[in-house]
């Protein structure tokens, strides 16, 4: 029997081990931790190359190769597979508003790249019982709506739902924290928190990143962000009613469209 | 010592159980637990690294696939015929033939040296050389869905990338008047470095970037070659390919997310907010990746919420015009005052890019 190249059999263990880890994630639904659901055919795609690639490499194995210095390059690709398997990470989380902005719904546009902001339109919202509803589904357009039209919407009641983020807040603004969502647009890795300001006097028996469901009135007020330490014009909601809700399986909103 | 442990087999083999078992200990000590609400920062940070790195790797692909097709198909000889050395309008058509010629980025370097060595105008060649990266489909295409499917970020990136490209050709030409003047004569013959190696070759070196033929130029294995034998080239550069420019990809995703997730939140604000800092720190970020472009939208993107649109832009068109290991073979390939020139050149535009971005807040 030929001796074997020990690079092309490493070679040939990544190219297996990443089919396999792929495979998992996609089947289990896993993937969606980490890309946006209309990249999964992607990833699809980068299954079938690694299964490919791994059947060539056994003809590769089988018709021998010249030996030749042992490669370290490999490690770096068992990284990624190591991290996957030992860790399983469930996607990003909350803890994510202490690394990344935090786009505060606002009358201007401060805080949005006219190259990079996303497509997003604004939704129209309606009103059910004077109060309008934001929910999952129009998390992100109804941001907008509120915030294009911060005039229109100023003494209307509305009714949201997010997780508390209290370190993004307004000093100047007694008891203020933000209801906040995480947007992905096209990688999980990409998720930026998203929400609107609010005021409530018992915030301080509220704990970090518990989920809670407000009812309020949206007044206009003079914002300072503390991540691009400017100031604007942003929506406020003194909260009225507030319940604390389950944490949902699934905690990013999508772009509204 | 380094020495010893990169020339002997048996340490190297070694190193691997090791290497795994050290960060399998690493990832045991700094785990908080699955038992908190919020995993904490490994969770971010394994979560961002395997994300950039399944995001981009269709796309590095798609990519791998196209320069081992061309690699195979397409000689030299060929685009240099192609591309229109002498009319008003070839430094435009210069620009666009990445279009046509997704080449390996790695092949950049060769490629253009080549060109030079034919009578293309030095002007021409480089305009060739720094579009090429950034003006082709596959880049394009990834850059697109990076973005969400973003229209404006393409256009903006190719529209930028064209215009830097022609514009530093431009330049290149006034001060240049003979281009053949700057080549160097190396002392093997260039290649692209891509880690690919013929199995029929004689003996390969792996740890530097010279083969004894060139990689990324036509091949020469026979005269007449079967369509069998052909496919079978395109699936070996494939998987060589993969390997070369895969290891990048990780690492850039493994930095990106150590970038977003070990640094403390002050810091990142000082150096992602500030509206020069934040560009020269990216584009240092972009030269040092030396990423593939079909990947590096991934890791830009990934900056969005801590970086300057300037900065991000700055990256995505620093980082396939130079690099590090571009540079090392554009130094191999040219006179070592010319490389530094164009380097200038380079860095000088994108960074202006950046800058008037950032001032007229887009």
């Amino acid at each position: 029997m030929k001796k074997w190249n020990i690079n092309e059999l490493i070679w040939f263990g990544i190219l297996v081990a990443f089919s396999i880890y792929l495979l998992n994630l996609i089947v289990s639904g896993s993937i969606l931790h980490f890309i946006h659901p209309k990249m999964v055919k992607f990833a699809i795609g980068s299954f079938s190359v690694f299964l490919f690639l791994a059947i060539y490499q056994v003809l590769v194995l089988i018709n021998g190769r010249s030996s030749k210095e042992l490669r370290l390059g490999y490690l770096l690709f068992i990284l990624p597979l190591l991290f996957g398997f030992a860790l399983e990470p469930q996607g990003l989380d909350e803890s994510i508003t202490m690394r990344r902005s935090t786009t505060v719904a606002s009358a201007n546009h401060l805080n949005e790249s006219f190259i990079f902001s996303s497509n997003v339109d604004p939704v129209e919202l309606l009103l059910t019982d004077d109060v309008l509803v934001i929910d999952e589904t129009n998390f992100d357009g109804a941001l907008k709506q509120v915030k294009n039209d911060l005039e229109q919407y100023s003494g209307t009641r509305v009714s949201i739902s997010g997780f508390i983020d209290l370190q993004t807040h307004d000093q100047a603004i007694s008891n203020s924290f933000i209801i906040s969502r995480l947007l992905v647009t096209c990688c999980a890795a990409d998720a930026l928190p998203i929400g609107l300001l609010t005021t409530y006097e018992g915030v301080e028996d509220w704990e970090e990143y518990s989920w809670i469901h407000v009812i309020g009135t949206i007044e206009q007020v003079l914002y300072f962000d503390p991540w691009t330490n400017t100031e604007y014009i942003a929506p406020l909601i003194h909260i009225e009613y507030i319940e604390e809700i389950d944490r949902p399986d699934v905690i990013y909103v999508y772009p509204s469209s | 010592m380094t020495e010893f442990i990169l020339k002997n087999n048996k340490v190297k083999l070694a190193i691997y159980p090791i290497f795994l078992v050290i960060v399998l200990f690493l990832i045991r000590l700094f785990d908080q637990g699955a038992t908190m609400i919020t995993r904490g920062d490994l969770h971010t940070f394994s979560t961002i690294f395997l994300s950039i790195v399944f995001e981009a790797m269709p796309f590095v692909m798609i990519g791998v696939f196209a320069s081992s097709v061309i690699q195979v198909f397409v000689s030299e000889e060929l685009l240099t015929r192609i591309i229109p050395k002498n009319s008003h309008f070839a430094l435009f058509a210069a620009s666009i033939s990445g279009f046509m010629f997704p080449i390996c980025e790695c092949a950049n370097v060769p490629v253009t040296r080549r060109l030079v060595k034919k009578g293309m105008p030095l002007s021409v060649a480089i305009t060739f050389m720094l579009a090429v990266a950034i003006v082709n489909p596959i880049v394009l295409l990834s850059t697109y869905y990076a973005f969400g499917g973003s229209l404006r970020v393409v256009l903006f990136r190719g529209g930028i990338g064209l215009v830097g490209a022609i514009l530093i050709g431009f330049i290149i030409g006034l001060i240049y008047k003979n281009g053949e003047r700057e080549l160097n004569d190396p002392e093997v013959d260039l290649s692209c470095g891509c880690g690919h190696d013929h199995h029929h070759e004689v003996h390969d070196h792996d740890h530097s970037n010279h083969h004894e033929s060139s990689c990324c130029s036509h091949d020469h294995h026979g005269p007449v070659k079967s369509i069998k034998d052909k496919a079978l080239q395109i699936v070996d550069h494939m998987s060589g390919e993969l390997y070369s420019v895969g290891r990048f990809l990780i690492l850039g995703a493994f930095l990106s997310g150590m970038i977003q997730t070990m640094l403390p939140r002050q810091l990142l604000v000082m150096i992602g907010q500030g509206p020069v800092i934040s560009v020269i720190t990216m584009m240092l970020l972009a030269y040092g990746l030396s990423l593939c472009a079909e990947a590096d939208a991934f890791i830009a993107r990934s900056f969005i919420g801590q970086f300057t649109p300037g900065s991000i832009m700055a990256f995505m068109i620093f980082g396939p015009m130079i690099d590090v290991k571009n540079t090392l073979m554009l130094l191999d390939g040219f006179k070592t005052k010319f490389v530094l020139r164009i380097i200038g050149i380079v860095f000088l535009f994108c960074l202006m890019i950046g800058l008037i971005i950032n001032l007229l807040g887009l």
